[in-house]
């Protein structure tokens, strides 16, 4: 009692001391209080037998079953792996292609190429998935596809893509880290550009060369803002992107074994059943898993790179 | 005397071949929204059309004046959302960058906590029910858009790097947080801010999410809402004319697809560059070194 | 807004009633309530003389003249004494089913709405407590619903005896296990109509290595393994033990009342065959697991295609393709035509009252009210006479195109959604009299399936029954496609399906159809 006395009398001295502080992040504070934490004890659904008539409070609760559909299924092991899988692919491309492209864009000196090029690296972002899908079939396609007939003109025989599931986790790790490196980039930008220049100026005072700038300056100044970004992607890391997977991979069974996530095997399995409760406890488990890999890395984190962690 | 430099071409190279990979799509699309459909559905996907015919974009735009009504709606939406989105994240990371609020992790940990966990869309519907944000503008620029703890992670970081001794000097100065957290911090944060400003923008304009569950009145529809309405009624209208061997003129989808993704792109394109000048240091920093 | 679809997608079909709970208790904001009457709120009851007001929900978007029509359509049910005023709320195709959900765990009042079968089927909102007991209001009301919908179909709207929808008999039924061919093409290539899967595939054959378009007419269909869907039915009728049929996907029921797991049938095999032969004899399309809707309507929208499973194409297609192609070009084929024609279900439409609803009796009589007279079904099927289309003898209408609207009409209401064949006008023009006749003309020597009206409700198999919707459309699907051979593919897709609890589900259907059939004595 006393140690969480003396807490919350620290926590009310904090606020004393900081009380423009705390002005400025009551706004913030006030928004997530009521578009999050309020809404979170619908999460109880998760443990009852929804039925619209008796509603949240009358419905039976049956603790742990609706959980029971996902973990039963032997499924369950394959679409987390992949799941997970799939993310961490994901992330170590995405930030690698987006470092490399900050980074070189950085280097070079033509204003107007650098202008153009960011600004068309961001196109991608903005063709949805379906979009994307057509012009991946145009490329896959087993029989019109431009893959297949460049096979064809060395001598090899058509492969038909769309029933080879070990190439798909290369596919879908290129489209993503295709649709999404322009914008991760031009977060590594913003950061470079805060990067003091002084320190560039001492360094080439001292007869560094741009490489040993970039290693020794650039890269450990923006490795906080990696760091950030990677752990607030392995909060995510349960959740796979639905859009995407659903648009490319849809309904086509050969894939599944290594493209299914998740998101898609949850809502393949609810189309037609329609039951808030499985879907409500599936999101719960992502969450929680979720939740704690961010806890354990971030806490990692902490001991060797405090300056990046989270919290 | 020119330099030569293998590194330079090899990064100039580099640079020019992804950012042709992700310009050369974007063409494709173009080209696609200006083919006549016919020629779409004989010869598939084409950089060079075989006829050109600009009916996608006299269908997108002869909703006439409800077309006009959607795009003010969206510039609206977009450009009042995102300052307001701008201020409070801005304000809320400078909060989480200060040193000296002891609990800045603690509050850390409330915002991402927000980021995994999610109840769904049915208690975030009866809480925009009961805060009274349903068929009204404010609909369209507070719920799911106001503020994104994300944007707040990269706003903190990147104040995280701004000297402590600025604060020091402005706090001898009799400052209070609230003038350093303007008349500093922000300042010197133009970079980050552009970038937000950017995922903010994208966010509001893209979303039409908000409206098809929150708004009835159409007049309020932002001009996503119209072109993804405009999307699936005719691929509806498609697949129901082939089922019952109907009479209706079929729509050309294929083309209307594309040059929504267009119509949809326009503005952003203009937007980007805009943001660009900001991508520069803020106010010297070294000069408080000085 | 990538994470914030990922929330929402885990949490697709999240619903929930708070009910009384933040539900406030202020008229939603429709926005435009139109240009009907200025009746307030008299929803509350007795209300004698009063008109109430009914609030439909349909997925779709508003057509340009909805308001005229609908004050049209208003001032009649008035000028009939109907009491009954409506007002349709149309929703978007896309986000239909999360906004219907939604607006049923909230509680948000209104009164009717469409219900599609093959997609969520009425059963599945009955489980779930939303929907409203209409037997009364049927048994008052309903006398045209009676006479325009055979008892037998109406017969599938029960559950346990009472009514919890209003089936829309807007397509004969009878008609699945029949598909469509080109008769422009036979003749180009000198064919004739086959009569029996073999000659299908010669013709087919032929018409491939003949083709001159520059898209071969492959088979095009979405990828499934469910006969009803695929319209693969059309080869049921050659087997011996026709008549029978598959329902929901998994249950084999011939009419003796024996349920066999589909998959596992001889049927299932022949019919896997037929595919495979179609497959790797370069007939169906090879990416045929990966095609989308929008490429199957492409191709059919295209004209160059030759066969299509069930029925489809338009005469603007077919121009596309062979300019001088009539209406007459498209036929319809039944394999072995002297045998039976049987319903596998009885509707693939209805409409539904929330249970939250206060007006079910209203929401009745508007439908019945629908099909009390060929001029209240074209008021709002077709519009005003005159404005929208006009008519073209008994059964015809011809649509008044708006160029201003990209030449269709600025009125255009659903027959699917709420259509009866007795009423429907076809396009005369435009439409496929072989089709219209198989669809849209009530079959009187049809037969049910005798688990035509046998609702399947999954709840105590739950976690089975989404396992193995998963597995088979992973490894079943590609076997029935005729992408995988079955002899060497199917022991091991046996086996994960029992893995994911195949005989589970098999053994809870047996149990819940048999109480069925005692019920029905």
């Amino acid at each position: 009692m006393e140690k969480r006395q003396r807490q919350t009398f620290g926590m009310f001295m904090d606020i004393r001391k900081n009380g423009t502080s705390y002005l400025l992040v009551l706004p913030a504070m006030v928004y997530t209080f009521i578009f999050g934490y309020m809404t979170y004890p619908y999460m109880i659904i998760a443990f009852q037998r929804f039925n619209y008539t008796k509603g949240i409070f009358n419905s039976e609760w049956v603790g742990l079953q609706n959980f029971e559909f996902f973990f039963r299924s032997y499924k369950a092991v394959t679409v987390t792996f992949n799941t997970i899988f799939l993310n961490l692919l994901f992330i170590a491309f995405g930030t690698l292609t987006a470092l490399v492209i900050a980074l070189v864009l950085n280097e070079l000196r033509k204003k107007l190429f650098v202008k153009i090029s960011q600004s068309v690296m961001l196109f991608p972002h903005f063709i949805s998935w379906i979009v994307v899908s057509y012009v991946l079939y145009a490329f896959f396609s087993m029989d019109m596809g431009l893959i297949n007939k460049l096979l064809n003109m060395l001598g090899i025989a058509s492969v038909n893509w769309y029933t080879e599931p070990e190439v798909w986790p290369a596919i879908l790790t290129a489209m993503n880290v295709w649709k999404g490196a322009g914008m991760s980039a031009v977060i590594y930008l913003a950061t470079i550009t805060g990067i003091d220049e002084t320190l560039y100026e001492a360094a080439e005072i001292d007869g560094a060369n741009r490489w040993q700038m970039c290693l020794r300056i650039t890269l450990p100044l923006m490795m906080p803002t990696v760091i950030i970004l990677t752990l607030l992607s392995i909060g995510k890391i349960m959740y796979g992107d639905f859009g995407m997977i659903y648009a490319l991979i849809g309904d086509n069974g050969t894939l599944y074994s290594t493209t299914d996530i998740i998101d898609t095997y949850v809502f393949r399995s609810l189309r037609q059943i329609g039951d808030p409760s499985e879907a409500m406890a599936v999101g719960l488990f992502q969450s929680v898993i979720g939740f704690i890999l961010v806890f354990g890395t971030n806490a990692i984190t902490r001991k060797f790179f405090r300056d990046g962690a989270l919290y | 005397m020119k330099k030569f430099s293998l590194s330079k071409t090899v990064m100039y190279a580099l640079i020019s071949i992804y950012s042709a990979i992700c310009f050369i799509p974007m063409l494709l699309v173009l080209m696609i929204s200006i083919t006549d459909e016919d020629a779409v559905l004989k010869n598939g996907y084409s950089l060079f059309p075989e006829k050109f015919s600009l009916y996608a974009y006299k269908l997108i735009f002869t909703g006439g004046s409800q077309v006009m009504q959607s795009y003010t709606i969206s510039i609206f939406v977009t450009v009042v959302g995102t300052l307001l989105a701008i201020l409070v994240t801005s304000m809320a990371g400078y909060t989480l960058a200060n040193k000296h609020v002891k609990y800045r992790n603690l509050l850390a940990l409330y915002f991402f906590i927000t980021m995994i966990f999610s109840a769904g869309i049915v208690p975030w519907y009866m809480m925009n029910r009961m805060l009274g944000l349903t068929d009204n503008i404010l609909a369209l620029i507070i719920p799911s858009l106001l503020f994104s703890p994300f944007n707040l992670f990269l706003v903190r970081n990147f104040m995280n790097g701004v000297p402590d001794s600025l604060r020091e000097s402005a706090t001898i100065d009799g400052a209070n947080d609230i003038t350093i957290a303007f008349r500093i911090y922000l300042p010197l944060c133009t970079p980050v801010l552009a970038t937000i400003a950017l995922f903010y923008g994208l966010d509001y304009w893209n979303n039409w999410w908000n409206a098809i569950m929150l708004i009835d009145d159409q007049d309020l529809y932002p001009l996503q809402f119209m072109l993804l309405q405009l999307q699936s009624e005719i691929s509806m209208l498609n697949e129901m004319t082939m089922l019952a061997g109907t009479s209706d003129m079929t729509l050309p989808s294929e083309s209307v697809k594309m040059a929504t993704a267009i119509v949809t792109i326009g503005p952003i394109v203009f937007l980007y560059p805009y943001l660009q000048k900001y991508f520069v240091k803020g106010l010297v920093i070294g000069s408080v070194k000085g | 807004m990538k994470k914030h679809h990922a929330f929402v997608l885990t949490a697709v079909l999240a619903l929930s009633t708070l009910v009384g709970c933040g539900k406030a208790s202020d008229p939603e904001a429709t926005g435009n309530t139109g240009g009907n009457s200025s009746e307030p709120q008299s929803e509350n009851n007795e209300k004698a003389a009063e008109t109430v007001k009914i609030k439909y929900l349909v997925p779709g978007t508003e057509p340009k003249d909805y308001k005229e029509v609908y004050q049209k359509v208003n001032e009649k049910l008035a000028a009939d004494g109907v009491g009954v005023e409506v007002e349709k709320v149309y929703i978007p195709w896309d986000a239909w089913d999360q906004k219907l959900n939604l607006m049923l765990s909230t509680g948000e009042e209104f009164d009717l709405f469409h219900v599609m079968q093959d997609r969520t089927p009425f059963s599945s909102y009955y489980n779930r407590g939303a929907l409203a007991d209409i037997s009364d209001a049927i048994d008052k009301y309903g006398e045209n619903l009676k006479k325009s919908i055979p008892d037998d179909i109406l017969d599938g709207a029960k559950i346990n005896g009472n009514y919890y929808v209003v089936p829309s008999y807007w397509v004969e039924m009878a008609s699945e296990g029949q598909f469509n061919i080109r008769r422009d093409i036979l003749r180009e290539n000198n064919l004739e109509e086959p009569k029996t899967p073999e000659e299908l595939i010669s013709a087919w054959e032929v018409v491939m290595k003949n083709w001159k378009g520059s898209n071969k007419p492959y088979l095009g269909t979405r990828a499934d393994f469910d006969p009803i869907f695929l319209h693969t039915s059309m080869l049921h009728r050659t087997y011996d033990t026709f008549p029978f049929t598959v329902k929901d996907k998994f249950f084999y029921v011939n009419q003796n009342g024996e349920i066999k797991s589909w998959i596992e049938t001889e049927e299932f095999k022949k019919d896997a065959a037929f595919m495979r032969e179609l497959y790797t004899k370069g007939i169906t399309n090879p990416d045929i697991l990966v095609m989308k809707q929008e490429q199957v309507d492409a191709q059919l929208d295209s004209g160059e295609w030759f066969v299509r499973l069930g029925t489809g194409g338009s005469l603007n297609g077919l121009k596309k393709y062979n300019p001088e192609a009539t209406v007459d070009d498209i036929g319809v084929v039944w394999f072995n035509p002297e045998k039976e024609y049987m319903r596998p279900l009885t509707f693939k439409n209805g409409n539904a009252v929330p249970v939250n609803s206060k007006n079910p009796e209203a929401a009745v009589k508007f439908m019945d009210w629908m099909l009390a007279s060929q001029e209240n079904y074209d008021l709002v099927q077709y519009g005003i006479e005159g404005e929208h289309y006009t008519k073209d003898g008994e059964k015809g209408f011809k649509p008044i195109r708006d160029p201003e609207n990209n030449n269709n009409s600025r009125y255009r209401g659903s027959d699917s959604q709420n259509g009866n064949v007795n009423f429907i006008r076809f396009d005369l023009e435009t439409s496929i009299p072989d089709n219209n006749k198989v669809l849209f003309e009530p079959n009187p020597n049809a037969i049910n399936s005798i688990a035509a009206n046998f609702v399947f409700d999954p709840t105590n198999v739950r976690t089975e029954y989404t396992n193995i919707l998963s597995e088979a459309s992973a490894s079943i699907t590609p076997i029935y496609m005729g992408v995988q051979e079955y002899d060497k593919a199917f022991p091991a897709a046996l086996e994960k399906m029992k893995k994911a609890g195949l005989e589970k589900v098999m053994a809870e259907y047996q149990l819940q159809f048999e109480a069925y059939q005692a019920s029905q004595k």
